[in-house]
């Protein structure tokens, strides 16, 4: 199956597309309510998906792709890794975007965090830190899904997806003093 | 055809008008048709309904009298099921099907189908005979149902005669001692008799001698009946009687052995054990175990305890059941409730005798979770173990470990202190290795008694505890908050002495009293009387007694008292504050963020907690290293949105950051959520740095009057930092802000509410010399200067000019100062030049309307230019065109001419209006214009001399 691609169908007017891949579909939804009721000015598609790659018929034009790991399940990780190779790499100039759940609580294992920062920072993509159990949680993510999406939509004069992902990327501090938390 | 038998009914009309009224609930709501209760009248006549129907209730439904019924009170819906009812009885399916509806009412016709059938027989026989006769009718029923009723007794009377004579026959010896048939009859129906009344009324032993003897005479009667050879049926009452007897008898008698039974149980599983047999309970120990519930709620957990204290050495505990049993017996009511006190030294004792191997020890350990206090003894046996020598390392470090999670739940720990001289020693021997979760205990009581501990530590350690019992942490939290109990729960702060000097968890923590210095026996005098610090009550009583106060033992609760911290600050003990904050960071990092979720009630609790921290802060006047340490961790785990103003708060206060890590630990974190957060966000984060910037030029303002510019920024903290360090560290963050507040500005198109908080910042940055005497001169980027000069707002506009008003006064004096010989330093001539820039654009800008002409610091092609289309593009930003003001230019205008129509803002620009309009302009409270014009503008034709004498 071919990779999905961003430029191949034609951007419409005022309208961003994003795509939530959520493995577990937990939080999917409530996400996607949240982005929609936010969003006033523009024009905002939510698509869902469990994983990747879409199906060849109907591809939507996607202009964000957001990943959604949660830290309690390793299947989560896997899941999202297993995607990622459906991605064309045109993506991941500030068209990908992870967002993870549950990374403060330290009874998680702490090495998932570690490798899911390290697969980020490798993609250079922005990784956001998710409080999913509440409200205002699920609010802020997706304010904060929003300003990645008109961004990466070409909503926002004078900044592009890669120049903002330049600025948001995640990164793994080298620094051993404040790596390991064991 | 069912359907049409249905509608032939005559009742039909009536069946309708009924279904009306359920259906219609009101009868009234249909008047054409009238109420249902007439029809049926009309239909049956009060006498026809007579025969059929009974007074007083049908399967719980009450009826009221016939009479009642019919009258015209017919209104409520329970009645009028009633003739329903005698309609159905016709044996029409179709109606049934018709009603399941009403599945109640059919439910009533099932549960009396005899007696409703007789009714619908009377009924029918009635309607045949006319209303006069049914009354007869049943009369002569009743009395032939008595007859025969007689005729039955009679029969069986004579039926237990016959039978007795057969017994007495059966029997040949009885004829011997005189009895007849009719004496034992009499003698066993006596004796049942009055048993039975004994049983039922007498309680004690009568009763059960009375059970012994029904059950005799049952079995006699059992007897006979065999002898007699009848078949079962005709003794099958008896032999029932007779168990039931026999299973109260023993019941009886199992409650009043059971203490002699239940060492013999207990014998019997040992052996049982011992032959690696599984036990298998027989029915009446089951029995006897119930009864003992009722009266003592403990038994399994009790009986576990009993079996773990007495289990030998050497029982294998693969397969064994029993242990099994036990084990989650106490696992249950360990994570449920927790453990008793008196529960633990055996338990305690069992793991670490390693009576059943090491890995029953560790799962032991595991779930040895008190549910209030360790009893001391416990503890001291639990070190004795560790004399023995034959646990593994890995048993060692893990019943240290669970020590020190239940440390202050130890119930009094005189004995314990005794012995630390032996536990010092042997958690410091070689051989149990450096365990990493003692390490920071230790160091902090190396800081007390450096005789006890002769380890060295690393100078660069990090403060803070770590949870390394984090599972025994959160049984045990969860274990005390269903008990309720708030046993010295490092969460809970306790709020200061004054507010609450006996709270419930200072009496159950009682070595709070206890002053941290008399665990030290060595140290202290007899003579010294030391004054703990809970008893302080006011100010005066501090500075009275400064020198012998003690400190509290959990230093945690000095937090909240206003007084404590005063005397914290006087103290230049380093311990103390060691202390303090190696508690602090071990709550704010296990207690609080990373092990909890984010619930409302939770959320609160840390919001409160970390409140109290912000204003201990404040007060002390400096960031405790762990609290700073727990910040750098949490920014990377973050949402931006959860306890936004206190994280916020809390980082604005932390100490200079070394130039080198602060990239790291600050500006990335802050980056990534800077760019992907909402305008508010940014706001605050821009707020945030600009107070910390102001705290740590205050810092710097004060240590460098003491220490002669070679500060250590906070006296407390290990982090020694000379000037260059500090002010590498604030050129750090000065550039860092510049680079996010310009692409901040950007991505939000120049919102003025973000513009005005970087306003702010740049207001502090431009001072830092006279104000803050730090000799440093920062020019705001490009980014931030034009978008200011350029803003729709005027406010933007004046603040910039403020802004360069003072840099331009620091810079002044910074070049007087280069001139003297003693305190040389050098502002690059870069900072000078960047400055003449902003000066020029400024002033050819709002002054001199030569915008975009060459050399005049803005400029753009002049094609661009063209192809805006503005005739006199250069004159667009003056003071009277400038977007900004040109609500201000219009007012003045209107002032000025106020009977002119049209409106021609160039004639302000001509001659004295000038002036008068740039007074006004002061006038409306545009002092930062002002200032920077009388400072740049002295003399006012020169501004390139103005440059000139800068550089």
């Amino acid at each position: 199956m071919s990779l999905l691609k961003p430029l191949n169908k034609l951007p419409e007017l005022n309208t961003a597309n994003v795509l939530l891949v959520e493995n577990e579909e937990l939080f999917q939804k409530k996400l996607a309510d949240a982005i929609v009721l936010l969003e006033n000015n523009v024009n905002v598609i939510v698509r869902l998906a469990r994983s990747l790659p879409l199906p060849l018929e109907s591809r939507p034009r996607i202009d964000l792709v957001v990943f959604i790991v949660h830290l309690n399940s390793e299947q989560s990780l896997l899941s999202a890794e297993a995607s990622l190779k459906h991605l064309d790499s045109s993506y991941f100039l500030g068209k990908v975007c992870f967002l993870v759940t549950g990374a403060r609580c330290g009874t998680l294992p702490y090495e998932r965090l570690t490798s899911l920062k390290k697969l980020a920072a490798t993609l250079n993509s922005p990784l956001l830190m998710t409080e999913d159990r509440t409200t205002e949680g699920v609010n802020t993510v997706a304010q904060r899904v929003l300003a990645v999406l008109r961004v990466a939509a070409g909503l926002v004069p004078m900044a592009t997806g890669l120049y903002l992902s330049s600025l948001t990327r995640c990164t793994v501090p080298t620094d051993p003093d404040w790596q390991n938390q064991d | 055809m069912a359907n049409k038998d249905f509608l032939e009914d005559p009742f039909l009309h009536n069946y309708e008008d009924y279904l009306m009224s359920v259906w219609g609930r009101n009868p009234d709501r249909h008047p054409s048709k009238g109420p249902a209760w007439s029809c049926v009248r009309e239909t049956m006549g009060p006498g026809e309904s007579e025969g059929f129907l009974v007074p007083g209730s049908v399967g719980g439904l009450s009826y009221p009298s016939t009479e009642d019924q019919f009258s015209t009170r017919p209104c409520s819906p329970t009645p009028r099921l009633f003739p329903k009812r005698s309609h159905l009885r016709c044996p029409r399916p179709p109606e049934l099907s018709l009603l399941r509806r009403h599945p109640p009412e059919l439910s009533l016709l099932r549960r009396h189908p005899p007696e409703l059938a007789g009714q619908w027989s009377g009924a029918q026989a009635g309607r045949r005979r006319g209303s006069g006769s049914s009354s007869t009718a049943t009369a002569g029923r009743q009395q032939r149902q008595q007859r025969q009723e007689r005729q039955h007794i009679n029969s069986t009377a004579a039926l237990a005669k016959r039978a007795y004579k057969s017994y007495a026959k059966a029997l040949p010896g009885l004829k011997k001692l005189g009895i007849s048939s009719v004496l034992l009859r009499k003698i066993i129906g006596t004796l049942e008799v009055s048993c039975g009344v004994v049983l039922t009324l007498v309680p004690g032993r009568p009763k059960d001698v009375a059970n012994f003897l029904l059950l005799l005479v049952m079995l006699a009667v059992l007897f006979f009946h065999q002898l007699v050879g009848d078949p079962l049926k005709r003794y099958a009452h008896a032999l029932v009687f007779g168990i039931l007897l026999t299973c109260r008898l023993l019941i009886a008698r199992q409650s009043e052995e059971r203490p002699e039974r239940e060492e013999t149980r207990e014998q019997q599983v040992n052996a049982e054990e011992k032959n690696k047999v599984k036990v298998s309970y027989d029915r009446s120990l089951r029995v006897a175990e119930n009864e003992r519930k009722k009266s003592e709620a403990e038994d399994p957990f009790l009986l576990a305890l009993k079996y773990f204290s007495r289990v030998e050495d050497g029982t294998p505990w693969k397969g064994n059941d029993v242990l099994e049993r036990h084990v989650a017996v106490v696992e249950r009511l360990a994570l449920s409730q927790g453990l008793p006190p008196e529960a633990i030294p055996v338990l305690l004792d069992f793991a670490l005798s390693l009576r059943m191997g090491t890995t029953l020890c560790v799962r032991m350990l595991k779930i040895l979770i008190p549910a209030s206090v360790v009893p001391q003894d416990a503890v001291i046996q639990g070190v004795s173990w560790l004399c023995v020598g034959k646990m593994p390392i890995g048993t060692q470090v893990m019943f240290l470990r669970w020590l020190l999670t239940v440390f202050d739940l130890i119930d009094s720990k005189d004995q314990l202190r005794a012995i630390y001289g032996f536990i010092f020693s042997f958690v410091t021997e070689e051989s149990l290795g450096r365990q990493p979760f003692l390490m920071h205990l230790l160091a902090l009581y190396k800081v007390f008694s450096p005789e006890l501990v002769t380890l060295s530590f690393p100078s660069k350690m990090k403060s803070g505890f770590k949870n390394h019992n984090s599972t025994w942490k959160a049984a045990l939290s969860s274990v005390q908050r269903r008990n309720n109990v708030e046993v010295a729960s490092d969460l809970r702060l306790t709020f200061g002495v004054r507010e609450q000097p006996v709270s419930k968890k200072r009496k159950m923590n009682s070595h709070l009293t206890v002053p941290a210095v008399s665990s030290l026996p060595l140290r202290v005098s007899s003579s010294k009387k030391a004054l703990p610090l809970e008893q302080l009550r006011a100010f005066p009583q501090l500075l009275q007694n400064l020198d012998r106060i003690e400190l509290p033992a959990q230093m945690g609760s000095m937090l909240g008292s206003s007084l404590a911290l005063h005397y914290m600050d006087c103290l230049r003990d380093s311990s103390a504050f060691l202390r303090l904050n190696f508690w602090l960071g071990h709550a704010l990092h296990e207690e609080f963020l990373f092990c909890r979720e984010a619930s409302s009630q939770n959320m609160e609790e840390a919001a409160r907690f970390l409140n109290t921290l912000i204003s201990t802060q404040r007060l002390l006047q400096e960031g405790f290293s762990s609290t700073e340490v727990f910040l750098y961790r949490f920014l990377r785990v973050w949402d931006g949105s959860l306890l936004r103003p206190q994280i916020l708060a809390l980082l604005s206060d932390i100490s200079v950051v070394p130039s080198s890590r602060i990239k790291v630990l600050l500006f990335e974190p802050l980056m990534q959520l800077f760019f992907t957060s909402s305008l508010f966000f940014k706001c605050s984060v821009i707020e945030c740095l600009n107070s910390m910037l102001l705290k740590w030029l205050t810092w710097h303002s004060v240590y460098a009057l003491e220490d002669e510019l070679d500060i250590s920024v906070s006296s407390q903290t290990p982090v020694n930092m000379t000037l260059s360090g500090l002010m590498d560290s604030v050129v750090e963050l000065v550039q860092f802000v510049g680079r996010i507040s310009t692409i901040g500005l950007q991505l939000e198109g120049y919102h003025t509410l973000l513009l005005s908080f970087t306003l702010d910042f740049y207001e502090t940055v431009c001072d830092m010399y006279l104000k803050y005497d730090l000799p440093l001169v920062l020019m705001p980027p490009a980014g931030v200067f034009y978008p200011a000069l350029l803003s729709t707002s005027p406010v933007s506009v004046d603040r910039l000019c403020h802004i360069m008003h003072r840099y331009r006064t620091n810079l002044v004096s910074a070049k007087r100062q280069e001139k003297q010989p003693e305190k040389p330093f050098h502002i690059s001539r870069k900072t000078y030049r960047e400055f003449n820039q902003y000066v020029v654009s400024m002033v050819s800008c709002l002054w001199n309307s030569r915008a975009f002409l060459p050399g005049m610091g803005i400029e753009l092609g002049e094609d661009v230019l063209a192809r805006s289309k503005v005739s006199e593009y250069w004159s667009t930003f003056n003071l009277i065109h400038h977007p900004a003001f040109m609500s201000c230019a219009i007012d003045f205008h209107q002032k000025c001419w106020p009977e002119r129509k049209e409106l021609d803002l160039n004639s302000i620009k001509v001659g004295k209006r000038w002036d008068w309009y740039t007074e006004f302009l002061f006038s409306q409270g545009f002092h930062g214009i002002k200032e920077f014009v009388q400072s740049s503008f002295s003399r006012r034709s020169s501004i390139k001399e103005t440059g000139n004498d800068l550089q």
